[in-house]
């Protein structure tokens, strides 16, 4: 791909890569600053088709034609040059990893979560600050995320529990207020 | 318990000025992970140092428009703070508040637009809005990748980069004068904002009367004067969802009716009794401006946040062809 403006779409000329400042785009105008790296200047490998095997050599799990090259590090199979998939310095296999990113696992597989933290956070704040009535529904709410949802993984960066803890107090200082002024407007005309 | 996640990402420069949505760039052994989060939940996307062809840092304006913003803000409380006897301590720290703020927004100096490009992709980077933020992050990346690439010789960047350029025009001409350009958003998340705060006074006004709330909601009234016509005239130029287009046109007429209300109810309740603070149908009124202003808001602010995910979507690639 080479590499554009980003506002006019003209390809960049070489001297961009080198330059310590911001350049006019000769197309535009646009001034930008490029930080180039090797990579772009890669050529693009041939496409894999893997050699056939004679007589007496392994073959490929999913083509038995194909030479077999590398096992796949999860499941051991054999694989040949097309099938193998070098992913984190490891040889894949397309099933393994496949299967490895629909059961998520590890976290290198995992493109989105829910921050049920911030959802409790939400249910906790929001109805009491906007309207205060639908607290009724929001504490509860609230204290059922915080707790069902204590151990679920969080995201995937650094984050602490802080937002639970102030869900659950909040919605339990909610819940006392609501019950207060429920006992308060019952007692109400019996003092009458 | 465990109180913290895995200590596996570093945390880079950059936070967005997004109401929304929050985008966050974390340095991981051998990849950068983008963060786009909408506040409950988050999607993840990994650059692998191997991959990273390039950052382009693109500057986009000499201060952010939210200096303007914070200005204009700073200017409706100090004035009247320093015209006036009344409210003066809190005009004057309000005013100084937002002063501070307009200030420290200068103080970030020009903002810019990042694209990290790879050989299938180019994104752009929204937790990097400013050039000295975009300049921080990559001098933090630019070791680890460099480690895993090498560093790119003079030699190396003479040479021309794959595919060929020759088959591509050499310079594309400049969009055409009576093409609209795709708007970014931020005057627009600004006036939802506003109209959020309106529908905020607005519940407040309810069960508060004072000199305060007054003065607030002067100021929100002048802001949306202000903002919606600006914006107005800017969609001759900036191309916008026609969704955004119907908000602002509503928070214009729904402004301009309530205002319109107000001043003739108010002005024949002062009549009738003169002092009073409420006139016939100020629950009703103010319960309708709370709902009205504060879907105008949300809606706004979702469908920028959607117009604005549009935007990142990699711009299309010049065919060699």
């Amino acid at each position: 791909m080479p590499l554009n403006c980003a506002r006019c779409q003209a390809p960049l000329p070489n001297y961009f890569f080198i330059a310590t400042h911001l350049m006019p785009c000769p197309s535009c105008g646009t001034e930008i600053k490029v930080h180039a790296f090797p990579a772009l200047f890669r050529t693009q490998p041939a496409p894999v088709v893997g050699e056939l095997s004679v007589a007496g050599e392994a073959g490929c799990f999913y083509h038995p034609d194909k030479r077999a090259i590398v096992t796949c590090h999860l499941c051991g199979r054999f694989l040949c040059a097309l099938c193998n998939i070098d992913f984190k310095q490891q040889n894949w296999c397309p099933g393994c990893l496949e299967s490895s990113s629909r059961k998520r696992k590890g976290i290198d597989f995992e493109n989105h979560r829910v921050l049920y933290d911030s959802v409790a956070l939400g249910f906790a704040t929001l109805p009491f600050l906007v309207f205060f009535y639908p607290a009724l529904i929001g504490a509860p709410a609230a204290l059922y995320i915080s707790v069902r949802y204590w151990k679920a993984p969080g995201s995937i960066v650094p984050r602490t529990k802080i937002r639970f803890l102030v869900a659950i107090l909040l919605a339990i200082g909610q819940l006392v207020l609501m019950g207060w002024l429920i006992y308060a407007i019952a007692r109400a005309p019996r003092r009458a | 318990m465990k109180w913290r996640s895995q200590r596996r990402y570093r945390r880079l420069p950059g936070r967005p000025f997004n109401a929304m949505s929050r985008d966050s760039l974390w340095l991981a052994e051998d990849h950068l992970l983008s963060v786009q989060s909408n506040r409950f939940s988050e999607t993840y996307r990994r650059y692998y140092f191997r991959d990273i062809q390039a950052f382009t840092i693109q500057r986009t304006a000499p201060i952010s428009p939210w200096t303007y913003a914070a200005g204009a803000v700073a200017a409706a409380f100090l004035a009247p703070g320093a015209l006036f006897e009344y409210q003066e301590t809190f005009l004057w720290i309000s005013g100084g508040l937002f002063l501070a703020i307009t200030l420290a927004l200068i103080g970030l100096g020009p903002t810019c637009a990042c694209y990290i490009q790879t050989a299938v992709s180019r994104d752009r980077l929204g937790s990097l809005r400013w050039i000295r933020t975009a300049e921080k992050a990559v001098s933090i990346l630019q070791p680890g990748i460099e480690q895993v690439q090498g560093a790119l010789s003079p030699e190396l960047a003479a040479l021309p980069s794959e595919p060929p350029p020759i088959q591509v025009p050499a310079i594309q001409p400049p969009p055409l004068p009576g093409v609209k350009q795709p708007e970014t958003g931020r005057g627009y998340e600004f006036l939802f904002v506003v109209l959020l705060l309106d529908s905020l006074q607005s519940y407040l006004s309810l069960s508060h009367h004072g000199t305060a709330l007054d003065v607030a909601g002067w100021t929100i009234l002048i802001t949306e004067v202000a903002c919606i016509p600006w914006l107005l005239i800017r969609q001759r130029r900036f191309e916008v969802p026609r969704s955004i287009r119907v908000i602002v046109i509503l928070a214009l007429v729904v402004t301009a009716g309530f205002t319109y209300v107000v001043y003739v109810l108010s002005t024949v309740a002062r009549q009738v009794k003169p002092g009073t603070v409420t006139y016939p149908g100020y629950a009703p009124l103010h319960v309708t401006a709370v709902a009205v202003y504060g879907v105008l808001g949300i809606a706004g602010l979702g469908l920028m946040t959607r117009h604005r995910q549009s935007l990142r979507r990699p711009p299309p690639v010049p065919s060699p062809q």
